[in-house]
């Protein structure tokens, strides 16, 4: 058995973003995820490429980071990144108002100074009724706002890309493969892993020089399993979905207990994030809670009164692979990384990461490639910031790409969106085949070329999969008009029938429902019943 | 004295016709349109299952001929018949308009066909028919939008359907078929004509496959129900507004500031969709604040099954109702000696695990009429 000189488990950003630095510099790299890239706690993120304005007091070094690799992020896949705009409204509640409304500008003025790292704009202080201008849902009590500029990326797309790109450099990526055990040497250094392929149910052993533990806030568990610690302290988070996008910019709202929410414009819906609570359970189980839903409407209530009126489709929840202090309120937890190289622990052969963030996913990569070139004794630059992500190279125009495939300007924008330059070969896919160009996701809108390109290149083994990939069945129909046939190209491509159509489709609809059930009683029971009567089974 | 209606739906229509054709006269309130336009164009009657849940099936036959009169426009023919709808999905349906009816006699290696541009892969997901593949020539680049979109345009502009004619003859004329199974896209009104038209055009059998969201064949029975009301003027009064509260000690209603009287009255206001029930927490009948059965309490989305959401008990609550479909307490009595619920408010039927949607409606639309009717003369 030949060994590889990394085995990175984990396909959130941080070990997609590992595995990609790694293969660029020459290593032979395998990624084992257990599920599906960003399936995990990246997935589940706000998507926020900010510097994070929060951390500007605690950890101004956080903040750097994420500016600057912000501002990389945006070169190496601009059609993955949108701008959002936010708006930090400020409430009459209090005779000191007035002066709040300053002292938040001189925040964001400070954050000024960081802006042109990521091409982003400077702030600006609104009056009254500047604010109501820009957002005409504000509550009527404000005294003015500050706004200021933030980046937000196609989450699930990036982890995909990442990981296609260090497959293009000879990574090999093994999805539904979970690492069940570490395999050590009689000296104790870890030399392997024992991986199930979760599909045949089959172990086998695999052999590396370098193991890394990427695996978020599972990373603590599986270190102890090789008797090495991450300290983490896990934090729950969830988001709420709202049918269609009502706000342009993103809102800042103060929770009951003084935490910071918002609402946020991210494609073609609006978000609510985030809660922050400790977690002690298995990842892979975090649900969101109707309690937690109402906290965070509440919240939001108070600057954005009408809230109520709006129809919620889903909630997704996640867990922040926080590192460890005790005392301090989750929020106020840091949010730096570390990458730990457990051979100081009498465990040599396992690195793993903690911490962190989103934004900063390439640099940390880079820092954890880093430990292990060198602990390889290589020497090997790292080149992932100034190399294209797939289709990063150039985004093409919509209306031209709308043009030469037949489709509506709107549907050849969100495909560009999400596939950049990749866009032409779908587009040379329905010129082959101009059936192909027919809508299956109405909502998205996504084509039938596109979710079958996803199929044949990006691993798509679920229905699950094919919506992280191009957001099919996620959006205000919840499948209701496009799983049945996104069912059924699935499994044709499958070499299945219409047996394995109706498998995809109950295990689409159980995953689904783990997102709605939380927010049905904010009348997503009408769309339960919708999508009930679409997707129940004929009679054969 | 006279009955007031609230909704419009299937249920609300068929309990209108019925006091008509019993000489009252009626007033229906509705606002929005509520599930019936959804309607996929096969008719479940789901005789055996309302007979379990306590529905007295004795008069189907009677309640089915009322509204096939009725709605005379859809053609509706007795099945069962085997029909695909537009995703493919082969369903058994009990009654269904003869624009879809005509499928169950297309001949053997009939093609299904797809309308380039429109929709989604319809003819492949048909298992057994061969595929056909056709531009609609007039189709104006509105690649993606849904048949019902289409068969509105159809109804709007002939020139469409001719255009798409010559498109059929011309794919005909090179892959030839001895039948043709189109998505519904037959305009709205009027649909067996044109599909007899297109018969004689293209020398083959055609016929048109059942509605998905959003369905042609909803769309077609919510005109022709509409129509149906229009007929039964000046019987049927109709009002356009929503019912916020009602009085049942005052006999009033309330619809924007207005306090309305009634003498009898009939809730056909649906289920959650059409906001009949609502669901923000526990479910409840919002208007009177009806018994809901089963009770769904505040926390109830923990009780359905994550796995098999589909299946929960959820889907059968409604307000329990006795023999002449009068809400009953939990004693049994009548709330109200003439308060009448009907069609998808009604508990204890599960109008998609039960296949009953459109025979409870109708069938407690033709019975609740009656009792309304009775209770009027009663002393
Ligand atoms: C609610 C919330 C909001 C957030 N918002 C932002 C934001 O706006 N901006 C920002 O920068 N950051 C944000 N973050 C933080 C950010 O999401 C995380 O820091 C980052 O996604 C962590 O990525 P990861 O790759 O380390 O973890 P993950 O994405 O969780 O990846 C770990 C992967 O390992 C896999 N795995 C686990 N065990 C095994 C095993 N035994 N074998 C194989 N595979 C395994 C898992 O399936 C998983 O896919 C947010 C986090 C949360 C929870
Ligand atoms: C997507 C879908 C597909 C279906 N497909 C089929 C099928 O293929 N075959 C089948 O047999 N059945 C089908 N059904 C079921 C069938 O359509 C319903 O059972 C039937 O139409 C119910 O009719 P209804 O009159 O009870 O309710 P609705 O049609 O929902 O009517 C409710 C009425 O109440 C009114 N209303 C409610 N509250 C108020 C108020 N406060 N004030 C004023 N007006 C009010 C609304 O305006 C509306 O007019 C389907 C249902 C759905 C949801």
């Amino acid at each position: 058995m030949s060994a590889y000189d990394l085995i990175v488990i984990g396909g959130g950003v941080n070990g997609a973003g590992i595995a990609r630095d790694a293969a660029q510099r020459g290593l032979k790299v395998v990624v084992f995820e257990q599920k599906d890239p960003g399936a995990g706690t990246s997935g589940a993120s706000s998507g926020m490429i900010h510097g994070g304005i929060r951390y500007l007091e605690k950890d101004r070094d956080v903040t750097r980071h994420s500016c600057e690799d912000s501002g990389f992020i945006q070169a190496m896949a601009p059609h993955l990144l949108f701008r959002i705009p936010f708006l930090f409204p400020v409430t009459a509640w209090t005779r000191k108002a007035k002066t709040l409304l300053e002292l938040a500008f001189v925040l964001f003025q400070t954050y000024d100074q960081f802006q042109p790292l990521k091409r982003g704009k400077r702030s600006a202080k609104l009056s009254r009724d500047e604010a109501f201008q820009l957002e005409p849902g504000l509550a009527p009590d404000i005294v003015g706002a500050v706004t200021t500029d933030e980046w937000a990326v196609n989450v699930f797309r990036l982890c995909i890309l990442t990981l296609l790109d260090a497959q293009a450099h000879g990574a090999e990526v093994q999805l539904r493969h979970k690492v069940e055990r570490f395999l050590k040497d009689p000296n104790g250094r870890v030399i392997g892993v024992e991986v199930r392929d979760l599909k045949s149910g089959f172990c086998r052993e695999v052999l590396g020089r370098v193991v890394f533990n990427a695996t978020g806030p599972w990373a603590g568990t599986l270190a102890k399993q090789a008797g090495a610690k991450v300290p983490l302290r896990p934090g729950k988070g969830i988001h709420l979905v709202y049918d269609r996008r009502f706000v342009n910019y993103a809102i800042i709202a103060s929770a009951v207990d003084g935490r910071e929410v918002f609402l946020e414009p991210y494609g073609q819906e609006t978000w609510i994030g985030t809660t922050d609570d400790d977690y002690y359970g298995d990842p892979a189980e975090v649900q969101a809670h109707h309690d937690e839903v109402a906290y965070l409407i509440q919240a939001v209530e108070t600057v954005f009164p009408r809230i109520r009126d709006y129809r919620l489709v889903r909630a997704f929840a996640g867990v922040r692979p926080t590192l460890a202090r005790y005392g301090p309120s989750e929020s106020d937890l840091s949010r730096a990384h570390q990458v730990f190289d457990h051979e100081a622990e009498g465990v040599p052969g396992l690195m793993s990461m903690g911490g962190g963030k989103l934004a900063a996913y390439r640099f940390m990569a880079e820092e954890a490639t880093d430990a292990v070139v060198r602990k390889l004794g290589l020497d090997a630059k790292c080149r992932t910031h100034s190399t294209f992500l797939p289709g990063g190279e150039e985004t093409p125009d919509a209306a031209t790409l709308a043009a030469e495939a037949g489709i509506e300007r709107y549907a050849a924008a969100r495909m560009i969106h999400r596939h950049g330059a990749v866009a032409r070969r779908i587009v040379e896919r329905i010129r082959q085949n101009p059936l192909e160009r027919r809508i299956l996701c109405v909502c998205e809108p996504v084509t039938e070329a596109e979710a079958k390109h996803c199929i044949e290149e990006e691993w798509v083994s679920t229905l699950e999969d094919l919506r992280r990939r191009t957001h099919c069945g996620a959006g205000p129909c919840q499948g209701a008009r496009c799983a049945r046939r996104a069912s059924w190209l699935l499994a044709a491509f499958q070499g299945g029938g219409e047996k394995l159509a109706e498998e995809h489709l109950e295990r689409f609809v159980a995953a689904r429902f783990r997102e709605q059930a939380p927010v049905l009683k904010y009348q997503g029971l009408p769309q339960l019943e919708l999508t009930r009567w679409a997707l129940r089974k004929g009679d054969q | 004295m006279s009955v007031t209606i609230i909704g419009a739906g299937l249920a609300g229509t068929v309990a209108a016709a019925r006091l008509a054709a019993l000489g009252q006269t009626v007033r229906v309130i509705h606002d929005r349109p509520g599930v019936t336009p959804m309607h996929g164009g096969g008719w479940l009657l789901g005789l055996e299952t309302l007979a379990r849940a306590g529905v007295p099936t004795g008069r189907m036959d009677e309640a089915l001929a009322l509204v096939t009169q009725g709605l005379a426009d859809l053609g509706l023919q007795d099945g069962p018949f085997d029909l695909r709808d537009a995703d493919g999905v082969l369903r058994e349906v009990d009654v269904a308009p003869a624009s879809h009816a005509a499928a169950a006699r297309l001949p053997a290696g009939s093609a299904a066909v797809d309308l380039l541009g429109l929709g989604h892969p319809f003819a492949e997901m048909c298992s057994g028919f061969k595929v056909l593949a056709v531009e609609w020539p007039t189709w104006p680049g509105a690649f993606g939008r849904s048949y019902a979109a289409a068969a509105a345009q159809v109804e709007a502009d002939a020139s469409h359907l001719s255009a798409l004619t010559a498109a059929l003859q011309q794919a005909l004329a090179t892959a030839p078929a001895p039948g043709l199974l189109l998505p519904p896209v037959l305009g709205l009104a009027g649909v067996e004509a044109r599909r007899l038209a297109l018969e004689a055009a293209l020398g083959v059998p055609v016929a048109e496959a059942l509605g998905t969201i959003p369905s042609t064949p909803g769309l077609r029975l919510w005109q022709a129900l509409a129509a149906w009301r229009a007929r039964l003027a000046p019987a049927v009064v109709e009002v356009q507004g929503r019912v916020t509260a009602v009085d049942l000690a005052a006999r009033t209603l309330t619809i924007g500031d207005a306090k309305q009287p009634f003498d009898a009255l009939i809730l056909a206001t649906g289920g959650p969709i059409p906001g009949g029930l609502t669901s923000d927490g526990a479910v409840t009948e919002p208007l009177l604040g009806l018994r809901i059965q089963p009770e769904i309490a505040c926390d109830w989305q923990r009780s359905v099954r994550p796995d098999r959401p589909y299946d929960a008990d959820l889907f059968r609550a409604g307000v329990p109702v006795d023999a002449a479909f009068r809400p009953s307490r939990y004693d049994g009595a009548p709330v109200d000696p003439r308060l009448f619920a009907v069609g998808d408010l009604v508990a204890g039927a599960d109008a998609v695990a039960d296949r009953c949607g459109s025979g409870l409606a109708i069938l407690s639309g033709f019975l609740a009429a009656e009792a309304a009717a009775a209770a009027l003369e009663a002393p």
